[in-house]
């Protein structure tokens, strides 16, 4: 299979829409449904944000729901004649601003784990 | 007695278009071009409009009537349901006169998706063979008689004039589809890319105007799913 970038991000745009959904039924559950009828507690959540499965987990959720964000507003911004002249430029835009977004969600959610200043 | 509120504009003459307004007898199943050939003849030749077979086959006699694009050939008065018909030219393609559009970057992204059959096989003794099933898969696709309907309706043609359009790739699936045509990857290559099949966003303003009952957004459908598959 040979892909032309507008199929591929199109594909990718579908895939991370299924996988957003599956890994925020697994987040949903692990979150509030496992430990039902147990007191909120802030220690509890830290101790959740503890276990290496629950952090890739959120992980994987921000960086998809980034990706399928920002490449959302590239689709909308290649729309109108006026943004898709400057379709490189935007592009790498919206790739920093995810890059940005996502080290500052991941250094928040591994600070439980990993002592980081 | 039915009154037709006309949009006129000359692009030689006028900045803005304005409206005219004309009362017609209301006869019974009379249609909106009988309704404009009485104007002409009987109340102002001046305006313009587009029409040829009368008998929803040419395409040419697209309008915007009633706040919907139509035939206005193959619509009847009486069905509009209204004593007021309000008639626009084509939304988002140039005006050149009254009801007459600029079909250039229509017919122009048109002829970009090759619209023949391609095939590079030895010509057979009789015929080139094609099963009922074969056919029936591009039945709907061949009906498109390119009055413009759906892609004058098409926000992404609108905003985006590099845009393929929903006649131009319903006619791209209709050979890609047919099992006759041997071009599949040119075919292909063509509606792939920003500004061909990935463009849709399937709000399909394109099915609720054609006045074939044809649906563009199937066929632009098929053709992502053949380009990311390949
Ligand atoms: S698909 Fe329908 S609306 Fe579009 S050009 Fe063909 S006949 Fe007209
Ligand atoms: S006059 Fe030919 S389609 Fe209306």
């Amino acid at each position: 299979m040979k892909y032309n970038k507008s199929s591929l991000l199109w594909l990718l745009q579908r895939i991370s829409a299924v996988l957003i959904f599956s890994a925020l039924g697994a987040h949903i559950w692990k979150v509030h449904y496992v430990e039902l009828g147990q007191p909120i507690l802030y220690a509890g959540v830290a101790l959740r944000l503890k276990d290496v499965m629950t952090l890739a987990l959120d992980s994987s959720i921000l960086f998809l729901g980034l990706f399928h964000g920002l490449n959302g507003v590239r689709m909308v911004a290649l729309d109108y004649d006026f943004l898709k002249k400057h379709d490189r430029l935007i592009s790498w835009l919206l790739v920093i601003v995810g890059a940005a977004f996502f080290i500052l969600g991941v250094r928040g959610l591994w600070a439980f784990l990993i002592n980081i200043k | 007695m039915v009154t037709f509120k006309i949009a006129r504009f000359d692009s030689d003459k006028d900045k803005e278009p304005r409206f005219q307004t004309y009362e017609v007898p209301d006869e019974k199943e009379m249609s909106v071009l009988e309704a404009l050939f009485y104007i002409v003849e009987n109340l102002d030749g001046s305006l313009a409009f587009r029409y040829s077979c009368r008998g929803a086959v040419c395409g040419s006699c697209a309008m915007r009537i009633n706040g919907q694009n139509r035939l206005a050939c193959q619509t009847l008065i009486k069905k509009l349901g209204s004593t007021t018909i309000t008639i626009s030219p084509l939304p988002h393609l140039p005006v050149q006169k009254d009801l007459m559009v600029d079909m250039e970057s229509f017919f122009a992204k048109y002829e970009k998706i090759k619209p023949y059959l391609i095939n590079n096989d030895p010509i057979p003794d009789k015929e080139f063979k094609q099963s009922f099933k074969e056919r029936a898969e591009i039945d709907e696709m061949i009906n498109c008689i390119l009055c413009g309907n759906c892609y004058s309706a098409c926000t992404m043609a609108a905003t985006n004039s590099d845009y393929l359009g929903p006649a131009a790739l319903t006619k791209a699936y209709r050979f890609y589809a047919d099992s006759r045509d041997t071009a599949k990857a040119e075919r292909l290559r063509i509606i792939d890319g920003e500004d061909g099949a990935f463009r849709c966003h399937t709000l399909f303003n394109c099915a609720e105007v054609c006045p074939k009952n044809i649906v563009p957004t199937y066929s632009i459908q098929k053709l992502k799913g053949a380009a990311c598959f390949k």
